[in-house]
């Protein structure tokens, strides 16, 4: 059954880049023009490098999102192992985790991280 | 014999999504044009509608944009990666014919809708230009942000059945549906969504009047046809999701499509009347809001489930 996903992901791939290959081949083709390909800007060249760095805030939310993603993926295996599990240690596993979840959120809301003008 | 089948089958569901989305834009063009008090398209073959085969077939004959300071693989490949990816959503879909329903479905989807963020973020850093890489940054933290918040909505249904199956939400809400005694879950669940696929209120990355295009600027032409039914699928495929998960549909019926369509239809609605947002209050809005309320929601439906097994 993986091998019939694998199969059709395959040929669906295959298919849409012979399609990409017959679009370049075969589109409108003009004269090369220095002042077209330049990176999109309000009609003159660009002043600076466009890989710029960025605000801090952006990084205080993806380092956020790294805690609760690592914290999703320990709730994930809880769905199916509540069934074969012992119901006392899980709700107070359960009620323990979630409890240290909801002080992470207050804490960093304390803390200011998420506070948007530092 | 049956594994040729059973891959036309899929191959068949893959260009009927490919169709719904090309109507899917005329459908949009339409609803936003009546909106606004004016007709959409109705010239062209009969009365408009295969406008978009014609759109279509104008962007593929396009011709290339080959930016001066492009990264060339990347920028050619990933708007074809992110098409994959949107489709491959797709596989947890079982519609009439010999295909099955995936154990762990959810969590596929999950890993998909992880990987949109690294294909995005292909598509704008590769093009090198100073608002795709503005619109890069702001639609990333939007949607990780928003990717905790949804991720733990859907665990807290997922904990309510048991299980990662889709179509166990159908055996599960025969009686009752989660719409009515999960109804602020739902509308939580449908802001995230919402700003998941960066569509209207939510629109920051491609915001048009401080960014002209955001994140595909650089594009057209066939690449740009990738990265536009990306986003139309995803739309449809989170409309199914939301459908199914609280309205209990079963999956093989025709009424589906339907619900899916009245799902499609909120969503240009809302792009036809909502200003957008503000970023720091969306960011407020997801840290501050959504994300402690859905954890203390999760607890309460959680001791609701312990109550329900053991009083």
């Amino acid at each position: 059954m993986i091998l019939l996903n694998l199969i059709s992901m395959i040929i669906l791939t295959l298919i849409l880049l012979i399609l990409l290959i017959i679009m370049i081949l075969i589109n409108m083709k003009m004269k090369f023009n220095h002042n077209k390909s330049a990176p999109f800007e309000c009609g003159f060249d660009p002043f600076n490098k466009s890989r710029i760095p960025f605000s801090l805030n952006f990084y205080l939310i993806a380092i956020i999102f790294l805690i609760f993603d690592i914290e999703i993926s320990i709730i994930l295996p809880m769905i199916l192992n509540f069934k074969i599990s012992n119901m006392i240690y899980f709700n107070l596993m359960f009620m323990i985790f979630f409890m240290f979840m909801i002080i992470t959120i207050f804490y960093e809301w304390k803390f200011g991280s998420l506070n948007w003008k530092i | 014999m049956f594994m040729f089948i059973m891959i036309i089958n899929f191959l068949f569901l893959f260009l009927m999504v490919f169709m719904s989305v090309a109507f899917f834009t005329l459908l949009e063009r339409k609803v936003l044009g009546y909106i606004q008090l004016r007709k959409g398209p109705n010239k062209f073959f009969i009365k408009g509608v295969f406008q978009p085969m014609g759109d279509g077939l104008k962007l593929f004959f396009k011709e290339v944009n080959y930016p001066s300071n492009m990264n060339f693989f990347i920028f050619m490949i990933s708007p074809l990666l992110g098409l994959l990816v949107s489709i491959f959503f797709w596989f947890i879909y079982p519609y009439i014919g010999m295909n099955y329903i995936m154990g762990f479905g959810l969590i596929y989807m999950f890993c998909c809708s992880s990987m949109m963020v690294y294909i995005f973020l292909m598509i704008s850093w590769s093009s090198n230009s100073n608002y795709s890489v503005l619109g890069m940054i702001r639609f990333i933290s939007q949607m990780i942000s928003y990717e905790v918040s949804m991720m733990i909505i859907i665990m807290n249904l997922m904990f309510l059945i048991n299980s990662f199956n889709l179509n166990d939400f159908y055996i599960y809400q025969i009686n009752m549906k989660f719409f009515f005694f999960l109804f602020f879950i739902f509308i939580l669940l449908l802001v995230s969504f919402l700003a998941e696929m960066n569509r209207s209120p939510f629109d920051f990355s491609e915001g048009e009047s401080e960014l002209v295009s955001g994140f595909n600027i650089e594009f057209s032409s066939l690449s740009f046809i990738f990265i536009f039914m990306s986003e139309y699928m995803s739309i449809m495929f989170m409309g199914m999701l939301l459908c199914e998960m609280f309205f209990g549909l079963m999956m093989n019926k025709f009424y589906l499509n339907i619900y899916i369509l009245m799902f499609m239809f909120l969503v240009i609605w809302l792009r036809g009347f909502l200003p957008r947002f503000r970023y720091d209050k969306l960011m407020y809005l997801v840290w501050k809001l959504i994300l402690p309320l859905s954890l203390f929601l999760f607890v309460f439906n959680f001791s609701m489930k312990l109550f329900n097994l053991y009083h």
